[in-house]
């Protein structure tokens, strides 16, 4: 008996296991036509911001594919083909939206090109100074200007600084009155550099934001909101008043460092509205071998709203071009008048 | 009828006053019959080899990619001297299995590398077809995978983890014959995953998210041979490299691995074949 069952289930578990093999589901053909068909299926079953991006902007995904087939003819060469997806995609207006060839980048840029820059990178070395008149902690870049406000250039959450870094900054800034941190044309990087940081600036556990992620393919198919913490710092935390300065390439993790920032008590946001990008991107690719970068994962503020499209200041500014000409930086100098004490 | 042989416990394995604790550790050993108490022939096989492997993961890419595969096998086999079907002894045998895929995208112009490591642990009762020359055995086998997948250009979602923990079914056919004045043993073996646990991402979830916010969802899964479709085949020819009894034996062969899964609506497949190589040798256990 024993052995009759053994070689039944043997037998019917080969069978079934024959019979059910994991394919592709979308077309492996390399041809205009299979690449669009399979650019807008991977990002109709993948892309997160569909229902949103259909509320601000009125995008119908099912309305672009019928356009954009129309562009499509079997002769067109790949450049041709590939400046067609490209807008496809761009309908979207999300950075965080890319398709990759060898040659080139597709991309919406939008969210900072359709906008003034708000900075000037001379005038910022200016404001650094010379030689050791700054000081770099692994990328973060940061001197002690004449009013006795700290100043501290943070250009990207590329995984440079860590614990230690911030440690020693933060102690060679301790006798500040204030604390200016420039974080204009900061693209973003690592959400956990970006979190590293702002722990400095809280004393306590503080809700920063929810997330959640796609669960299957439909374009409501969502995790429940998790809720984001950000735990305060066991090493050297900043206890006065701190600005951060923001234009709009404040982008992807910059932006998330803004979301956070906000829910302090000591922190004012000043400058222009971030970029942006609340995506977390994923990759996948196309059958003629591009990349396609898309936003998977949801972040919410702390409220559940959307800061895909950026997050306004508390303190709305312009770069002003008096100041420009007279080699004054706007933003550091109204943020020196909001530090120094009356 | 499986019956337990009555033998007395030797006394090289009861406890001593000095370790009464591993000492009763080897007498549970030995009640479970994997532990050999009188003479019996246990063999060690080393392989190794190399061939092709196919593996799609849409967590990572929604195309199969393809490439060379690279593998080494042990194996250890005895036949347990407590447990007997009739008068065959139930036969236990371990496999470790590592093996890596060296792979290119459908377009090649991007490389991914998948591997990991297999142990698996089985219980062979036999099934007594036919005369010695020819032996059926089949039972359950336990075994545990850990390895990844690993995509060198995706940002945020650039690895996969395979982890799983099943319980297979597993059958071999062996087959003696002598050619060429020696005694060669061909042996077939199919293991089929039927029931356990295996770790997957949700759908869109980030590793970010499972492992630095700690919002964990679904991440382990029941897998069954319904959604996990798997067999792993094992093909060896043992050819004696002269006529000493307990020789040492030149065993060619070829492994073939077809790992499927649809959790979480992400689709896995991981198809290998290999050309293998290696040697046995046959112990006297004391």
């Amino acid at each position: 008996m024993i052995r009759r069952l053994l070689i039944l289930t043997v037998l019917l578990t080969t069978i079934v296991g024959m019979g059910s093999c994991v394919k592709e589901e979308l077309p492996t053909a390399n041809t205009p036509q299979s690449n669009f068909e399979a650019l807008w299926q991977l990002m109709d079953e993948h892309y997160c911001f569909f229902d949103y991006k259909k509320q601000e902007l009125g995008v119908d995904w099912n309305e672009v594919r019928v356009r954009y087939a129309k562009k499509l003819n079997p002769e067109m060469s790949s450049q041709q083909l590939f400046e067609v997806l490209c807008q496809m995609i761009g309908e979207l207006k999300d950075g965080h939206v890319n398709l990759g060839a060898a040659y080139d980048l597709g991309r919406n840029w939008s969210y900072f090109e359709d906008y003034p820059r708000n900075f000037d990178t001379e005038l910022i070395d200016e404001y650094l100074g010379k030689g050791n008149d700054y000081q770099m902690a692994a990328g973060l870049k940061y001197r002690v200007l004449d009013d006795n406000v700290g100043y501290v250039r943070c250009e990207s959450f590329d995984g440079s600084f860590g614990e230690g870094n911030l440690d020693l900054m933060f102690d060679n800034l301790r006798s500040c009155n204030g604390l200016i941190l420039d974080l204009r044309e900061n693209g973003g990087g690592q959400l956990t550099d970006a979190h590293k940081l702002a722990a400095r600036f809280t004393n306590q556990k503080t809700l920063v934001g929810y997330v959640c992620h796609k669960t299957g393919k439909g374009h409501n198919d969502f995790s429940d909101l998790e809720p984001e913490y950000i735990e305060a710092s066991k090493g050297v935390r900043w206890q006065k008043q701190v600005v951060v300065l923001t234009n709009r390439k404040v982008f992807s993790a910059a932006n998330d460092f803004v979301k956070c920032m906000r829910q302090f008590p000591n922190v004012t946001i000043m400058g222009d509205q971030t970029g942006g990008g609340s995506g977390m991107p994923f990759t996948l690719e196309l059958p003629i071998g591009w990349s396609v970068r898309y936003s998977a994962v949801v972040f919410l503020d702390a409220d559940k709203q959307h800061t895909e499209f950026g997050i306004q200041p508390d303190i709305p500014l312009a770069m002003d071009e008096a100041d420009l000409l007279a080699h004054r930086d706007t933003y550091i100098e109204a943020a020196r008048q909001l530090l120094i004490p009356k | 009828m499986i019956r337990i042989n009555k033998t007395r416990i030797p006394n090289y394995i009861l406890p001593s006053k000095q370790g009464r604790g591993w000492g009763w550790v080897l007498v549970l050993l030995w009640a479970l019959g994997t532990f050999p108490t009188h003479a019996q022939e246990r063999y060690h096989s080393v392989m190794a080899g190399v061939g092709w492997g196919n593996v799609l993961d849409t967590y990572l890419s929604p195309y199969s990619y393809k490439g060379e595969n690279v593998r080494l096998m042990r194996e250890t086999q005895r036949d347990l001297q407590h447990f007997f079907i009739g008068n065959t002894p139930v036969r236990f045998q371990t496999l470790l299995d590592l093996d890596c895929s060296f792979l290119e995208s459908l377009a090649k112009n991007v490389n991914e590398y998948a591997g990991g490591v297999r142990y698996s642990a089985s219980w062979q009762y036999p099934i007594q077809l036919s005369g010695p020359a020819f032996q059926l055995h089949a039972g359950p086998m336990l075994s545990g995978y850990a390895g990844c997948v690993y995509n060198e250009r995706n940002g945020n979602n650039p690895a996969q983890a395979k982890v799983d923990l099943m319980l297979d079914l597993t059958a071999t056919a062996q087959y003696q014959f002598r050619w060429l004045k020696r005694t060669m043993t061909a042996r077939y073996q199919i293991a089929i995953p039927f029931v356990g646990l295996a770790f997957s991402p949700n759908y869109g979830q980030s590793y970010y998210e499972a492992f630095a916010l700690g919002n964990y969802d679904h991440n382990v899964v029941a897998a069954t041979f319904a959604n996990a479709p798997s067999m792993r085949h094992l093909l060896t020819l043992d050819v004696p490299l002269s006529k000493r009894p307990n020789a040492t034996t030149l065993r060619i062969g070829y492994s073939g691995n077809f790992m499927q899964a649809k959790f979480n609506n992400l689709r896995y497949h991981s198809y290998t074949h290999a050309i293998l190589i290696g040697f046995t040798q046959t112990f006297n256990a004391l």
